[in-house]
């Protein structure tokens, strides 16, 4: 399987100035966020959903969710995510069955990603992230367990993105295996997933591909300075694959200070 | 009837007008009359099943589908592809078509680049085979594919066309002749390519239908022109039974026309059902009309004799029959209720005609000609029947024994019967509707189907991976092996989901809540609107089987049955329903119904038979010689492995209606013998005589009409056929051996005979010997006791005979005399009996012989108590005997009172003269002596 980069609206430089959406400020007093249009965020990357429904690759998309007993109402992802965060905040997303529920819950997620991304306005001043391929990584280089290294600079300790928390929960692991170790070319994203067993043990991680086995795919990478501190952040959307995971993308944001350095989860995110 | 067949007889023109004005009417609706097959029309009418099933339909979609079918080694070859693609484009522009479902349609769930793709298999004509193999063994691991659009071996795939709701069976032609039309280009790209649904298969027997009314039709006219010729040989007799049939016929199709009823596969037999049984009373009034002709009876005479002879059988006789055919109307099926209400309409209007027409033509005709033409018309030599009889007689504990073994025999073979009510088997093994049917099921999933609702009164309950796996449990026993050969549901498209999403290499459910409700987020209701309700608390499984044998069927949804009470979650409810279980359940209406029809008829002519003759007896025993063809029939089912079907179903009652005539031809003609012939055994002689005529050309010619149904191209109707001509002839053969012991062992007297409105009401409560009685006792009485019928001058008893009965006047008048000189003339007249009165007691009582002799002086109506009728009512009847000794004692004591006056004033004289070659004198009532 061939995998490509997302797409870029713009040709990437960490000098210029992006190009912004219509950005609006909608509840941005009672929720402090960013209204998230269908164009490029501020770092000039486009972000990519899964449509509901169908599940294909879209930039936006419309849904209709039951906000009462008897009424319904389409919004646009992300155009219409302040009002229907709103409409959440007031209790519509109770309304319906379970699969309304759902459609709800996806909505909002999409929508408060989408809001993580753009939270901070200004362009990036460094990249030291979009020229690395993520889809064949060594897992060693990614950020297995989140680490709060300084927990008193953020609003809560290890706080964010409630999803970004490391690659650890995404892995299975297997306690007997003797596997390769994990900074040699064995454990490795292949083509964007990986799936096998692993082995945490004397600070490395040992792996067993399993092509059959557990694991996780990368599904998007969106890009932009999530935490405002002028380096661009990757932000990795991971489906965890086999049959003991849910299908809810987990979020990992990772930087990196140098251009060759073991990427970490940037610290100081928003909070959604 | 007597006075109706007189009416027409002595009115023809004004009848024969009458009848004609009548046919032109009828021809005028005949057009009208349409061929509709339904397969609705197969199920059990008013059943509640089908009102659940509709609201399944309505709910989840319907489960049949038209089928496009293609074979081929290279079945995804461009060119074939690309024909295909053409042509199914074709189809999905036809109105009547709602989608086509195929490998260009149907989504081939999978992620690329983490992405959900649900673009369909063939979105891209695959490159080259070896992608193609991939892309069908891709597509074979796809529930809602396998066996349904794609056979396991990757060598046959078909396109599912789903018709607009508002598509009946009037667009059945049109739809199979399109689609035929559209398919045709793919005949050079595909070695095999059909298209086969329930259009085509209903196509196909309309088709049938309407060719059989042009093929059997004629043949069946000939086969009774033909055993007609053969048998009567006489034109008149020969056209008659043609001409009244054909009527019958034109009436019944001008009734249907008016009434808008259609010819359906059943109903289609009815007119050459017509033609054949409608011919039966015209024989035999014929037969009695010949016989009155050649004893030299001019012809208005011999139309009274053949009105006062046989105008009461053929009433009785069209009765059976007629409750034969209506009885198969009780059946539930809609087909054979209109089956069984059309034919006993047409049969009455037969009876109509004939009782109008024969005796109209036979007057216009002045009887055309002397005589009969045939020897079979002209009674056998009283002789050959003497002899006849005189064998079976002697030989009837050997005839009984023999007929028991022949029915035990038969009986053998019953448990064998299979049953079978699939219209497509009735199409016969030639057909290639039928072939193709039988190819969908060995290499895809079959033609046949059913539903299995799910319900648990929650919502969201099917959003839950325990629920889900219910229906995974369920699916994977009604796939197991001799069952199902697909069963898709919604647990079968969110495993293909969440195999899209897991990456999985199998279909695999998920195995939490939170992933299912995940995945709901990229399910398309749309795509799963037929398996699960929208509110997720009602699921369906859908279940193809190939399973056309009925006891299998109902063996496998026993076993779902089964399943549902044991195994499945007691917190669900499940119902099986669809066409399967509507067929089932019309399969058993059909058996019930079978056995319904065949009990009430018998039951229905013992009853008819045992009033008639007065007599429980009498009816039993008639029933008996039509019981066993029934079992004859059932057995040669078992033993010829011919299964119960909507064809074989109507077999036992029909031919039973028509079988029963010749017993009550038989029966009749006895009653009407013994009254003229004191000797059973004569009287047995002349019915022999006088009914193997017309018995035998009847059941022949019944035979030859039945085996013309042998000719059609259905297998029910063949079997119909088939068996019907078995029960004819053996009802013919029990007939001749089974009813003449079981009525000779009986006195059959009839309440016509019995119980006039005189009788009834002026003479008997006045009669001395019913005195006190109550009219039941008296009617008790009455019907063990026996009627003669006396000429004028007629003895009832002689002197010197020995003293076996007492008797009652009922009409005329009757002297007993004695002679003198012990010669045979009347020298005085001891005394005069009238209606009422009562004589010959004495004799009885003393056990003494005649002393006088007992002669009718007028027409004059006896009834014979016999001293084993009083021994009867004395053993079985205490009351009715005690009441009756002390009438006949009072009645003795007062003529011993009145004779003693008499003696004693001398009013005892000898004869004056001589009146009806006997000698008249003043009655002298010497009790002791006047018998």
């Amino acid at each position: 399987m061939r995998f490509r980069h997302p797409r870029r609206t713009q040709p990437r430089a960490t000098s210029r100035t992006p190009r912004r959406g219509p950005t609006t400020f909608l509840c941005a007093l009672c929720l402090g966020l960013l209204a998230a249009p269908a164009a490029p965020n501020p770092s000039g990357w486009q972000t990519y959903f899964r449509a509901p429904g169908s599940g294909q690759r879209v930039s936006q998309y419309e849904i209709e969710l039951r906000v009462s007993e008897q009424e319904k109402r389409r919004f646009q992802v992300p155009g219409d995510c302040p009002e229907l965060i709103q409409a959440a905040a007031e209790g519509a997303n109770q309304w319906g069955g379970q699969v309304e529920k759902s459609q709800w819950w996806k909505a909002e997620t999409d929508c408060r990603y989408s809001l993580f991304l753009n939270h901070h306005t200004g362009a990036p001043q460094t990249d030291y992230v979009s020229g690395y391929d993520f889809h064949n990584a060594p897992l060693s280089m990614l950020p297995l367990q989140r680490q709060c290294s300084r927990p008193e600079t953020a609003p809560l300790p290890c706080a964010g993105f409630s999803r970004a928390t490391g690659l650890h929960h995404l892995l299975s692991t297997d306690d007997s295996l003797d596997g390769s170790a994990a900074n040699g070319n064995g454990c490795r994203i292949r083509n964007g997933a990986f799936r096998g067993w692993v082995r945490f043990a004397d600070g490395e991680i040992h792996c067993k591909e399993d092509p059959a086995g557990p694991g996780f795919r990368i599904v998007a990478i969106d890009y932009s300075d999530v935490n405002g501190d002028g380096f661009l952040d990757a932000v990795l959307r991971l489906f965890p694959l086999g049959p003991r995971h849910g299908r809810t993308a987990s979020i990992l944001p990772v930087t990196r200070r140098s251009p060759e350095g073991a990427f970490s989860v940037p610290e100081g995110m928003p909070l959604l | 009837m007597q006075a109706v067949l007189n009416r027409a007889a002595s009115k023809p023109w004004l009848f024969l007008s009458l009848l004609l004005m009548v046919s032109l009417l009828a021809a005028t609706q005949v057009g009208k009359v349409e061929v509709q097959v339904s397969a609705e029309d197969l199920l059990v009418q008013d059943d509640p099943e089908r009102e659940y099933y509709r609201q399944v339909r309505e709910r989840f979609g319907d489960e049949q589908a038209v089928l496009l079918y293609l074979e081929d080694t290279r079945l995804l070859a461009k060119d074939k592809l690309e024909a295909l693609r053409t042509v199914i484009g074709e189809i999905e522009q036809q109105p009547f078509v709602q989608r086509v479902e195929s490998l260009f349609s149907v989504p081939h769930l999978k992620t690329v680049e983490g992405y959900l793709n649900k673009e369909p298999y063939l979105a891209e004509i695959p490159p080259d085979p070896a992608s193609a193999e991939k892309l069908l063994q891709e597509a074979a691991k796809n529930p809602f594919v396998r066996n349904v659009l794609l056979s396991p071996n990757g060598r046959s795939m078909a396109a599912a066309i789903l018709l607009k709701e508002d598509v009946t069976g009037a667009d059945d032609n049109r739809i199979t002749h399109t689609l035929a039309r559209l398919a045709k280009p793919l005949e050079a790209h595909y070695s095999t390519h059909f298209n086969i649904g329930f259009p085509q298969i209903r196509s196909e027997i309309s088709s049938r239908i309407q060719q059989e009314q042009y093929d059997l039709f004629p043949l069946a006219v000939l086969a009774l022109l033909l055993a007609l010729f053969l048998l009567l040989r006489h034109l008149v007799d020969i056209l008659t039974p043609i001409l009244t049939a054909g009527l019958s016929i034109l009436w019944t199709f001008g009734l249907m026309g008016v009434l808008g009823i259609p010819l359906n596969v059943v109903t289609s037999i009815v007119p050459i059902l017509l033609i054949v049984v409608g011919s039966t009373e015209d024989i035999h009034l014929l037969s009695e009309f010949r016989h009155a002709r050649d004893e030299g009876r001019p012809p208005r005479t011999a139309l009274g004799l053949m009105s006062r002879k046989m105008g009461r059988t053929v009433l009785f006789t069209f009765i059976t029959t007629y409750v034969g055919f209506l009885s198969v109307g009780l059946n539930r099926i809609e087909v054979l209720w209109q089956f069984g209400l059309l034919a006993s309409t047409g049969l009455l209007l037969n009876f109509i005609i004939t009782i109008l027409l024969i005796p109209s033509l036979l007057a216009v005709t002045n009887g055309g000609g002397q005589g009969s033409g045939s020897r079979l018309f002209q009674r056998p030599p009283a002789a050959l029947a003497e002899r006849y009889w005189q064998w079976l007689h002697g030989h009837r504990l050997l005839v009984i024994v023999a007929m028991a073994g022949v029915a035990l025999v038969a009986a053998s073979g019953i448990p064998r019967i299979e049953v079978n009510h699939n219209p497509v088997e009735s199409l016969g093994e030639a057909s290639e509707v039928r072939r193709q049917a039988a190819r969908i099921g060995d290499q895809l999933s079959g033609l046949e189907s059913f539903s299995i609702i799910i319900d648990s009164g929650i919502r969201d309950t099917f959003l839950k991976a325990y629920y889900l796996e219910e229906l995974q449990a369920f699916q994977g026993f009604l796939e197991q092996p001799e069952r199902a050969r697909s069963t898709t549901s919604f647990a079968s498209y969110l495993s293909l989901l969440n195999t899209a999403f897991q990456e999985l290499e199998e279909p695999a459910l998920p195995r939490s809540d939170d992933v299912v409700n995940e995945l709901m987020i990229f399910l398309d209701y749309d795509r799963v609107k037929g398996y699960v309700s929208e509110d997720y608390s009602t699921a369906r499984i859908l279940v193809r089987h190939n399973i056309a044998d009925t006891a299998e069927l109902e063996l496998f949804l026993h076993a779902v049955n089964g399943y549902i009470a044991n195994e499945l979650d007691p917190g669900l409810d499940a119902r099986v329903t669809g066409d399967s279980v509507l067929t089932l359940r019309a399969t058993q209406a059909m058996i019930f119904g079978q056995l319904q029809s065949i009990g009430l008829l018998l039951v229905f002519i013992a009853l008819v038979i045992s009033i008639l003759f007065t007599d429980i007896r009498a009816g039993l025993l008639a029933a008996a010689p039509n019981a066993v063809p029934v079992i004859v029939l059932f057995g040669f089912m078992g033993f010829a492995e011919i299964p119960l079907n909507i064809g074989t179903t109507m077999a036992a009652a029909i031919a039973i209606g028509i079988a029963v005539d010749d017993t009550m031809h038989f029966m009749l003609r006895y009653n009407q013998e013994l009254k003229f012939y004191k000797s059973q055994s004569q009287a047995m002689h002349e019915t022999i005589r006088g009914e193997a005529p017309p018995v035998i050309v009847t059941s022949v010619a019944l035979i030859a009409g039945f085996l013309v149904f042998t000719l059609s191209d259905f297998a029910p109707i063949q079997q119909f056929g088939l068996l019907s001509a078995l029960v004819i002839a053996t009802a013919l053969a029990a007939d001749f051996t089974l009813t003449p012991i079981a009525i000779a062992s009986l006195r059959l007297i009839t309440l016509y005979d019995m119980l006039s409105f005189r009788l009834r009401h002026q003479l008997i409560p006045h009669s001395p010997l019913f005195r006190g009685m109550r009219d039941w006792q008296i009617r008790r009485f009455i019907l063990s006791s026996n009627i003669l019928d006396l000429k004028p001058g007629e003895r009832v008893f002689s002197a010197g005979e020995r003293s076996e009965a007492i008797f009652l006047v009922m009409e005329g008048g009757v002297e007993v005399c004695v002679s003198r000189n012990g010669s045979d003339r009347c020298d005085m007249v001891v005394d005069r009996f009238q209606p009422g009165d009562l004589f010959g007691e004495v004799g009885l009582l003393a056990s003494e012989r005649r002393k006088g002799n007992a002669i009718a002086l007028e027409p004059t109506k006896v009834l014979e108590i016999t001293r084993e009728g009083i021994n009867e009512a004395t053993q079985h009847h205490p009351l009715i005997a005690a009441r009756m000794f002390e009438n006949i004692a009072t009645d003795i004591s007062h003529r011993w009172v009145r004779f003693i006056g008499r003696a004693t004033n001398n009013e005892i004289c000898n004869p004056p003269k001589e009146e009806h070659g006997h000698a008249v004198s003043p009655p002298a009532q010497d009790p002791t002596t006047r018998d």
